[in-house]
């Protein structure tokens, strides 16, 4: 087998989250990193003639990236992400990750894919797994150990401007300019701030406790919390769900949200994206809604207290 | 207490009759149909995926004939149906129905199923709910080997419709077993029955692979009667899901008969390490199973956006150009139209039999 | 006395008959928009016929959607899905086709071929925006026949790009274009270019597409779509010489291969027979299914749709 010198990150999906762990991570056993670049259209339209028809689109894309990636690099790094705490999951789709981009590109360097599940197992399995698949003879565990429990950043400000709505959703909804169509883009041309956070752990279980049910997806979690949060936030004028339109968490998370919290309090809007999606029309919605927030200012007397 | 449960199969044929016997009021669902589907479309949200609709219109169903007790499984991901009882609890109550709903959340595990018939029926005894519990599934393994016999049955029967005859009263016969003696009897009766059944033992039909996401597999209306249209064009079919597979994977009361998942897992490493939900791993495994056993072609079905089969379908396309097999994949929702699937199974069936003849494949 | 097989394709916009002789040379074509009356169309066809040639039928093939009604209607000795019977006819026209893409009114079919063996196809599913419904739909919008289309297309020489898979969204970025003042030629030849795409996208994924390609259907005598298809898979396209009429050239070759001893055809008199279609549905299983009948007069001749066969047992004469 030919040494592996250069690891490509593809620029998709978890990428948005853990992206610079993983780059501190690989560039410390002393290789060489390589991301691809931010999604393109070209990229997309890669991504889309590859795959499946009713696959969603993030996963359409991160295929795009892949192949971007193939010819430049000795291993493409996928985790195989399956569980980041007790009790949840990822989106299957997460899950058999590395299998599909296995099957859906040809000729494509190894795949490194080391399992994370902490439903079952801990950080150093991940670990353990990572430097026999590299096979790296020397690891300093405790500093990849120390790499990984890095913090990610939780707080985001796009923009500027006197007003601030939450956008919540996926990471790579959220990050990705092409994916989410320039949504984010299109509320700062506005003069609006946007605001995107990972909610702490006390108010996801708060939330969680309010429901039924515990969702059991990760990042369904993040996104439920977070409009239950901010509903009570004076700060913010409204709050807008980028959803992806194939998500099947997300199928059933908005019907969550809509049911079980009382929207009225804050103005709310849940925005179904896919790359049918045609600009005019996603702009008209955001346009739309900042009007009927804004209409509200002196009802709800946001900004300054009740 | 009227208690109902949504359709999924056979499965209400299994404990129906069982149930009642101990004091349950059961109340099942009418079988779905086109009305059902446009309830729970109507009701659902826009991407739920086919299983959740058809469940909800039978819910509405039967709270409509009187019913006051939903009983619905649940477990915890990462397919979205352990997310279905909530979701419905909450469209039922906003459309303004009044019931309670039973969620069984941990499907999977033995005393969660034995305290649920507890809770339900008039047993008390912890020792009676489970010998009634694994009575039900042993009548459930029933059903399907009835099932499995008419596939093989069909195609092979020499008088026009008679295995049809022969497999509707075969699931009355077993339906109607309510003690492990009774449903011995029936067996019997049943297989005295496909005995009579004409069939012309040296015809060698095409041999179609069905696999894929459970619910569609076994609930007929939900494929549209797709196994139908197959054996009425003389096919066999070989089906990689059962029920009672699934069940004994969990209850282990076949205990001669393989871990059909474990098996699974075996043959889809290569292609598939991981069980990403679902019937992802054995629709991977078992179509490499399938290539090998001269089996002709697979068919995967599954409902629309179905997040596990759509893995899996990903993966089955690079084995088809692989190993150069058949692979025909369907999806399934409210807006299938019946035209466009019967031509495609009937191309897919002309592909085989044109395949088999001209390149002599075994 | 001239004797052929007779092939019937009732497909959803229009209605193809072809008669070929033993060599399967065709002797006589028709090709006319059904307009929502197959019986009626089917009729008039074969009244044409007969008028015409008055041949000797040795056999029947039916296909396309509405293949149960010709064959129940007509007598059919043979009835295919019009896949095979496209893949048939074509593999007859041209041995070593590897790759045949088929773009009708409503169905769209992209069908791989290796040794002259089908190994692999796809067809639309739900949606519209890789058929001739869509170029015919967005045609009207500009205010030119289908027909014209063509012309226009392949004398522009920077196509716009037209955005949006879906028919109504690619109607509405087209006139957000025209708003924005591009020329018409530039539209039509995007507007092409869009259907290539929502083809190609739709039915193509992970599909290899090896030379010599065949294009056929009705939207095939359109040369802008030709040379999009010809720009996007950078390939030479044949267009075979009865492109539109392939189906029923399949179904007619498909009786040939059979042929039938006797055949099941009614014969011409049917073209003048009375027929009446009516529906009704069976509520006695919960199967709900729709039974269609057709009558001449009082007479009912054929009766289909049931699962069960209760219904349409005595008129059981053909199968598959």
């Amino acid at each position: 087998m030919k040494s592996i010198k250069r690891i490509g990150i593809p620029r998709g999906l978890l990428y948005h989250r853990y992206g610079d762990i993983w780059k501190e991570l690989l560039k410390s056993m002393g290789f060489e990193v390589i991301t691809s670049p931010g999604t393109t259209e070209s990229i997309r339209d890669i991504g889309l003639s590859l795959s499946v028809c009713d696959l969603c689109m993030p996963i359409k894309v991160f295929l795009g990236h892949v192949n971007v990636l193939k010819d430049s690099v000795d291993a493409v790094f996928i985790p195989r992400y399956i569980s980041i705490e007790q009790g949840a999951y990822m989106c299957p789709k997460f899950i058999g990750l590395p299998d599909m981009v296995r099957a859906a590109i040809r000729n494509i360097p190894p795949v490194i894919d080391p399992v994370m599940n902490l439903k079952t197992g801990t950080i150093m399995d991940f670990v353990t797994e990572l430097n026999k698949k590299l096979h790296f003879k020397t690891p300093d565990k405790d500093e990849q150990l120390r790499i990984l429990g890095l913090p990610v950043k939780r707080d985001y400000f796009f923009g500027e401007g006197k007003i601030t709505v939450v956008v919540t959703g996926r990471p790579y909804l959220v990050f990705d300019n092409i994916m989410n169509k320039g949504a984010i883009r299109y509320i700062n041309s506005l003069g609006v701030r946007a605001f995107y956070f990972i909610p702490d752990l006390f108010s996801t279980e708060k939330t969680m406790d309010s429901l039924p049910k515990w969702v059991y997806w990760s990042m369904g979690k993040e996104v439920v919390t977070s409009v239950r949060s901010m509903l009570d936030n004076h700060d913010i004028c409204g709050i807008i769900n980028l959803v992806n339109s194939a998500c099947g968490p997300d199928s059933f998370l908005v019907e969550l949200i809509t049911r079980s919290f009382d929207l009225g309090k804050k103005p709310y809007m849940a925005i179904t994206i896919d790359e049918h999606t045609s600009d005019v029309g996603l702009q008209t919605r955001i346009e739309a809604f900042m009007d009927m927030t804004l209409k509200r200012k002196p009802l709800n007397a946001w900004g300054g207290g009740k | 207490m009227k208690l109902t449960v949504p359709h999924m199969g056979l499965l209400s044929v299994a404990y129906t009759e069982i149930l009642r016997k101990h004091g349950v009021d059961m109340m099942p669902p009418p079988r779905p149909s086109v009305n059902t589907l446009n309830l729970g479309t109507r009701n659902s949200p826009e991407f739920a995926c086919l299983p959740f609709k058809i469940n909800l219109g039978n819910m509405i169903e039967s709270l409509d004939n009187g019913a006051d007790t939903i009983l619905m499984p649940g477990g915890s991901g990462p397919c979205r149906f352990g997310y279905y009882g909530v979701v419905q609890e909450q469209i039922l109550k906003s459309l303004g129905y009044e019931f309670n709903m039973t969620l069984t959340d941990n499907p999977d595990s033995l005393s969660g199923m034995v305290g649920t018939i507890r809770d339900i029926s008039d047993i008390k005894d912890k020792k009676h709910a489970f010998t009634v519990f694994y009575l039900i599934l042993i009548k459930m393994a029933a059903l399907d080997k009835a099932q499995s016999m008419y596939h093989w049955y069909k195609p092979r029967e020499i008088n026009r419709n008679e295995s049809d005859k022969a497999y509707s009263g075969a699931v009355r016969t077993i339906g109607k077993a309510t003690t492990y003696r009774e449903l011995y009897r029936s067996w019997k009766e049943v297989k005295k029955i496909f005995r009579d059944v004409k069939a012309d033992m040296k015809h060698k039909p095409l041999k179609v692979g069905v696999l894929g996401e459970i619910f569609v597999v076994i609930e007929p209306f939900a494929n549209m009667m797709f196994e139908k249209k197959l054996l009425d064009m003389g096919v066999e079919i070989v089906r990689g899901v059962w029920l009672s597979d699934w069940l004994n994977d969990r209850f282990r009361f076949k205990p001669f008969r393989k871990n059909q998942n474990k098996l699974a897992k075996k043959w889809a490493y290569p292609y598939l390490k991981y069980a990403s939900g679902g019937e992802s791993i054995e629709s991977v495994g078992k179509t490499v199973k399938f290539s090998r056993e001269g089996i002709d072609g697979v068919i995967h079905i599954m409902p629309f956006t179905c997040m596990p089969e759509l893995v899996a379908a990903t993966i089955m396309n690079r084995i088809s150009t692989d190993m150069n097999y058949p692979v025909l994949s369907l999806t399934f929702d409210e807006n299938v139209s019946e035209v466009n699937l019967q031509t495609r199974i009937e191309a897919f069936v002309d592909l085989l039999e044109r395949r088999k003849k001209c390149w002599k494949v075994s | 006395m001239l004797e052929g097989f007779l092939g019937i394709d009732v497909g959803s916009v229009t209605t193809k008959l072809a008669l070929i002789d033993k060599n399967d040379d065709v002797i006589w074509s028709t090709y006319r928009k059904t307009k929502g009356q197959p019986i009626r169309v089917l009729q008039s066809a074969l009244r044409d016929l007969s008028r015409a040639l008055n041949p000797v039928i040795l056999g029947l093939g039916t296909t396309g959607s509405g293949r149960r009604l010709a064959s129940y209607l007509a007598g059919a000795d043979i009835v295919k899905n019009e896949i095979t019977a496209h893949a048939v006819a074509s593999i007859e026209t041209v041995p070593e086709v590897r790759t045949i893409m088929e773009i009708g009114g409503q169905d769209s079919k992209l069908i791989i071929i290796r040794d002259g063996v089908v190994i692999d196809f796809s067809m639309n599913t739900v949606c519209a925006a890789g058929t001739g419904s869509f170029l015919e739909h967005q045609a009207s919008r500009l205010g030119l026949s289908v027909e014209e289309l063509g012309g226009y297309a392949i004398s522009s020489t920077k196509p716009t790009r037209i955005a949006g898979r879906c028919t109504v969204f690619a109607e509405s970025d087209m006139v957000h274009k025209q708003q924005m003042g591009h020329e018409i030629e530039d539209i039509v030849s995007g507007l092409c270019d869009a259907l290539c795409r929502n083809y190609l996208s739709n039915l193509a994924r992970g599909k290899e597409l090896r030379d010599p390609v065949i294009f056929q259907g009705g939207v095939a005598a359109n040369e802008g779509i030709k040379s999009s298809f010809e720009r996007e898979l950078n390939k030479e396209i044949i267009i075979p010489e009865h492109f539109n009429i392939m189906g029923a050239i399949g179904a007619a070759m498909l009786a040939r291969e059979l042929s039938p001893k006797e055949t099941r055809f009614r014969g011409f008199s049917i073209a003048h027979q009375q027929l009446t279609t009516s529906s009704f549905y069976c509520n006695d299983c919960h199967n709900s299914c729709g039974i269609i009948e057709i009558r001449d007069g009082e007479n009912i001749i054929a009766r289909w749709g049931d699962s069960c066969s209760k219904w349409s047992a005595e008129f059981e004469k053909v199968s598959n």
